[in-house]
């Protein structure tokens, strides 16, 4: 009787008197959400398939070490792209429909800064593998088969290692010294480097082929291409890699007052500053628009800030010479028409737009091609293998510029961290893999799934959370302390710049535990431990978790 | 029963207390209220006059002098809802606004009270629009008279302060809220010396909440989920039942108060002689003006004694009927009015009247509104008009206006 009134006895305030846990209104819900982490456009549009966000993340904690760890794993050479890449990570930054993408090429270069723990190697598993080729392939391969514990010999036919890196990149844009530094990280894995050995001259292929289980080749494109027309042998033309490798080498070659460069990529652009930086007067010459020229374009505005003029639509078509000496280029003007097969569109004469352009010396960078003779007379690259006639060479796996792939830093790198990978497989398992199966190179190791699936899009973020803030950039020196020296024209953030830029990532595809979605959900379904989960007995699908994540890490999907 | 002069009460300074001396605004005075209070959470939106109190509140925060949780909102609606659900979940709560702001909080004062909890607010009287004014008048506060809520309406700087502490007692103890309601600029703005109470002392006389029903995530429960007639009913008796006992638990609360520092607070205040032969009856600041006009006719032939409600709601018609019991003449002096109601004071005295034996004659005045001052000149008038007439008005006394 007592038990019964008080069943029917009437609360103090109105409630329920059964919890409402016993309500299972999950089936109400036609809707289910729930946590999906997904790949940022960044670390996706980086070919070394970098962590971007994660670094970020350490960044934003101030963990530097962690953050230069987790680079250092799919990059070992964070100084150099640091300054030198062409940054897509940043062209696909979400960040740039929003007010600017993420500075992440200059904080890639302050993390550089900091001393990395000295990688063990891994026991050596008595398999020797040889190395042709010192440039960010050969050495990135070098690093990761060392990691894999591996026996590395690394050939070089110059004195000094870094190839391209060392050779075809002007000092100021990478100092020599964090060169030497990134390369020194390197050898202390245990890598013999065997400097001033040019294979087919001081050492013979089939030797370094016998005595290895396995040979990356990684020798670059170093032949310059002919620009073809009347007068090319005279004096006073010279191709700009082999200007770049003098002028690299500490040597100062004799160059005329007025310089004319023939060509629109990243070499046209780097011997016409550095032909600025020797004291000379520098035109460039492409025979396309602006929007056509394959250099990046922060190089192109650089250059023009430094006073270089670019003349487009412009080909040569003769040198004139007096005694043997050039004194001038007769040029045509072009127009352009339909694009061609690459998309670019082809340029075509103007009749009788002959003009004379005065110059005493002519530097010529329209294209670089592999040389592969010194291996076999009759050697041929076809797609990722060397074959000899018909016979492709089991044994040797090849990177870098000779692969058909943009030629850049990054895609070498990572060209030499999949051929280390390839030949662990090959080694280990006898598989011979075409392309590696994986980017990552630590997903590799730890045998784990990569992340998959089409990256995060600006429209899957929440932008009510995040708050415009100008772009920390990197202090560059003004065009007139560039002239007449080769000191790097930029300078690396301050923590300070660093700490502010980092906290401008989205962390696009990333749960941050944020909370925003415990906090919104209006039927405390949502729990956060380590991540998040979700109480399916009681979601009614509402989804305002996952339009109010801020970084469309939660997705949703209807119910089965 | 005659102690005139009491504009600043006397502090526990005078009698061995150890409590500090500080030179306050009322505004300030309820900040540190609050502070001692140890309140948890406090949501609130701007308004003149109220806007130092959590401005105030807000700096103590951001500077950690005050463990509170600070919720930004764009409306004193939000405001309230905010705290009413942090009250909910146990929190000791705190939101403080004036006029308009406390008329758009309305239909969510009526939700604090059904559902019982023990939210203290603090309104800085301003006149209600239209037309625009910025200055004192009670008519905000006083119409929200039937919201459900305790009004405590405050003379002093330091009866601001010590009104809040002893407001968290009363309402945790009947789970109901009390507004602590303190003149516009007259207080709100005005610098007095207020002695501020020893944390320890407050905490002995104010422990930690512990809520009856509270929100529990782990054990959800529905809250004031549709409720049929009957228990609707039972609830609202509850609540009445709550509200009777108000004047008492107030009385005990100042009880217990006053032992620990030494200064307390009537429900109903009386100054003046014995038997007078008119009283005055006010609430707010204006009650220190009216005692400075007592003290100076001291000698005269009439004698004028003086009544300040303290507590408004509940309206504590039995001590004032009490008190008023053979009293011939009795003036409103009414700082709330509204257009077709008038003096809401004087409505309120008259329905505490209602039944008594030979009533006193009734004569209200409607003075001071919008900001208006109550100056000695015009209690005099006052004092004067009622001293002169022989019958009771049944209209409405205009004093101090532009005819």
């Amino acid at each position: 009787m007592a038990a019964n009134r008080s069943r029917f006895q009437i609360p103090f305030i109105s409630m329920s008197q059964e919890g409402t846990l016993d309500q299972k209104t999950g089936m109400w819900g036609r809707m289910r959400p729930f946590l999906l982490e997904r790949l940022a456009p960044c670390q996706k549009g980086c070919p070394a398939g970098i962590p971007i966000p994660k670094a970020l993340k350490y960044l934003q904690e101030k963990e530097f070490d962690e953050a230069i760890r987790c680079i250092r794993e799919e990059n070992p050479f964070p100084g150099i792209t640091g300054r030198v890449c062409f940054h897509p990570c940043e062209e696909n930054c979400n960040r740039k429909y929003f007010d600017q993408a993420v500075s992440i090429r200059s904080l890639e270069r302050f993390f550089s800064q900091f001393p990395l723990p000295k990688s063990q190697p891994r026991e050596t598993n008595g398999k020797n593998v040889a190395v042709i080729g010192s440039g960010p392939a050969g050495l990135s391969c070098s690093y990761y088969l060392a990691l894999f514990g591996y026996r590395i010999i690394l050939l070089e036919a110059e004195k000094k290692l870094g190839g391209m890196l060392r050779f075809g990149i002007p000092r100021y844009r990478l100092p020599g010294d964090i060169l030497d530094r990134e390369i020194e990280n390197l050898l202390s894995l245990g890598i013999e480097p065997i400097t001033d050995k040019r294979i087919g001259k001081d050492l013979l292929f089939e030797q370094v082929y016998q005595d290895h289980d396995a040979v990356f080749i990684a020798t670059g494109a170093w032949n310059s291409l002919k620009i073809d027309i009347p007068g090319e042998e005279s004096f006073g033309i010279v191709p700009a890699l082999d200007l770049l490798k003098e002028i690299n080498r500490g040597k100062k070659p004799i160059l005329g007052k007025n310089v004319l460069v023939i060509g629109g990529g990243n070499s046209a652009l780097d011997a016409a500053r550095v032909s600025l930086r020797m004291g000379s007067q520098v035109r460039i010459l492409y025979r396309r628009s602006r929007q056509e020229m394959p250099a990046f374009p922060e190089e192109v505005e650089e250059a023009e800030e430094e006073g270089i003029n670019i003349l487009y639509l412009t080909s040569p078509v003769g040198i004139r010479t007096r005694d043997g000496k050039m004194t001038g280029l007769e040029c045509l003007r072009n127009r352009l028409t339909e694009p061609g097969k690459d998309g670019r569109a082809i340029p075509v004469a103007i009749p009788n737009s002959n003009h004379l352009l005065e110059a005493d010396t002519l530097v010529t960078a329209v294209g670089e091609s592999p040389d592969l003779s010194f291996l076999y007379p009759e050697v041929r690259l076809k797609g990722e293998e060397i074959e000899i006639g018909t016979k492709v060479l089991e044994k040797v796996f090849i990177g870098g510029d000779l692969l058909p792939q943009p030629r850049t830093v990054i895609h070498a790198i990572q060209s030499g961290k999949e051929g280390a990978m390839r030949i662990d497989q090959y080694l280990r398992y006898g598989k011979r893999f075409e392309k590696a199966p994986w980017t990552s190179v630590s997903a590799y190791q730890r045998s784990e799934a990569e992340a998959q699936g089409p990256a995060v899009r600006f429209e899957d973020l929440n932008m009510s959370y995040f708050d415009h803030q100008d772009r920390a950039d990197q202090m560059k020196f003004p065009p007139y302390r560039r002239k007449g020296n080769f000191a790097e024209i930029s300078q690396t953030l301050t923590e300070g710049e660093a700490a502010r830029e980092g906290n401008r990532c989205f962390q696009c595809g990333v749960c941050t535990v944020c909370e925003n979605c415990y906090i919104f959900c209006p039927d405390f379904v949502v729990s956060i431990g380590e991540k998040v989960t979700i109480d399916y007995e009681h979601c009614k699908g509402c989804c305002i978790c996952v339009e109010e994540c801020p970084r469309g890490a939660m997705t949703s999907e209807v119910k089965v | 029963m005659l102690h005139l002069r009491r504009r600043v009460p006397k502090g526990s300074n005078d009698l061995g207390g150890k409590g500090l001396k500080k030179i306050l605004t009322g505004n300030m005075a309820v900040s540190y209220g609050v502070m001692l209070s140890r309140v948890e959470v406090i949501a609130a939106y701007p308004i003149t006059p109220q806007t130092p109190i959590v401005e105030k509140l807000s700096e103590w925060i951001a500077e950690g002098n005050l463990q509170a949780k600070f919720i930004h909102v764009e409306s004193e609606h939000s405001a309230m809802a905010s705290v009413a659900a942090a009250s909910m979940a146990g929190a000791r709560t705190f939101t403080a606004t004036s006029s308009q702001g406390l008329a758009l909080m309305h239909e969510v004062l009526h939700w604090a009270s059904g559902s019982r909890l023990p939210i203290v607010m603090a309104n800085a009287n301003r006149a209600l629009g239209a037309p625009w004014n910025l200055w004192n008048d009670q008519t905000d506060s006083l119409a929200q008279r039937d919201t459900g809520w305790l009004q405590i309406y405050c003379e002093t700087n330091q009866e601001c302060l010590d009104s809040v502490i002893q407001a968290y007692k009363i309402a945790e103890t009947l789970s109901l809220p009390v507004m602590i309601v303190l003149d516009g600029f007259f207080l709100s703005h005005t610098e007095e010396p207020v002695e501020i109470p020893d944390q320890e002392l407050v905490d002995q006389f104010l422990p930690r909440r512990e809520a009856a029903i509270q929100l529990d995530p782990q054990h959800p429960h529905v809250f004031n989920i549709i409720t049929p007639p009957q228990a609707f009913t039972k609830m609202r008796q509850d609540g009445q039942k709550a509200m009777d006992m108000a004047p008492m638990i107030a009385a005990e609360a100042d009880t217990e108060f006053r032992k620990i520092f030494r200064r307390g607070y009537d429900l109903v205040e009386m100054t003046g002689p014995e038997n007078p032969d008119l009283i005055l009856i006010t609430m707010g600041s204006a009650a220190s003006t009216i005692r400075e006009v007592l003290g100076e006719r001291q000698h005269e032939e009439t004698r004028v004694g003086l009544m300040r409600i303290r507590m408004f709601r509940p309206f504590p018609s039995e001590i004032v009927r009490r008190i008023l019991q053979g009293i011939k003449k009795v003036a409103v002096i009414d700082r709330g009015f509204a257009i077709g109601t008038g003096g809401v004071l004087s409505q309120e005295l008259k329905a505490a009247l209602f039944g008594m034996d030979a009533p006193p004659s009734l004569y209200q005045f409607v003075t001071g509104v919008g900001g208006m001052d109550i100056t000695p000149g015009l209690i005099k008038e006052m004092i004067n008009i009622c001293l002169r007439s022989q019958e009771s008005s049944k209209e409405i006394i205009w004093i101090g206006a532009d005819q």
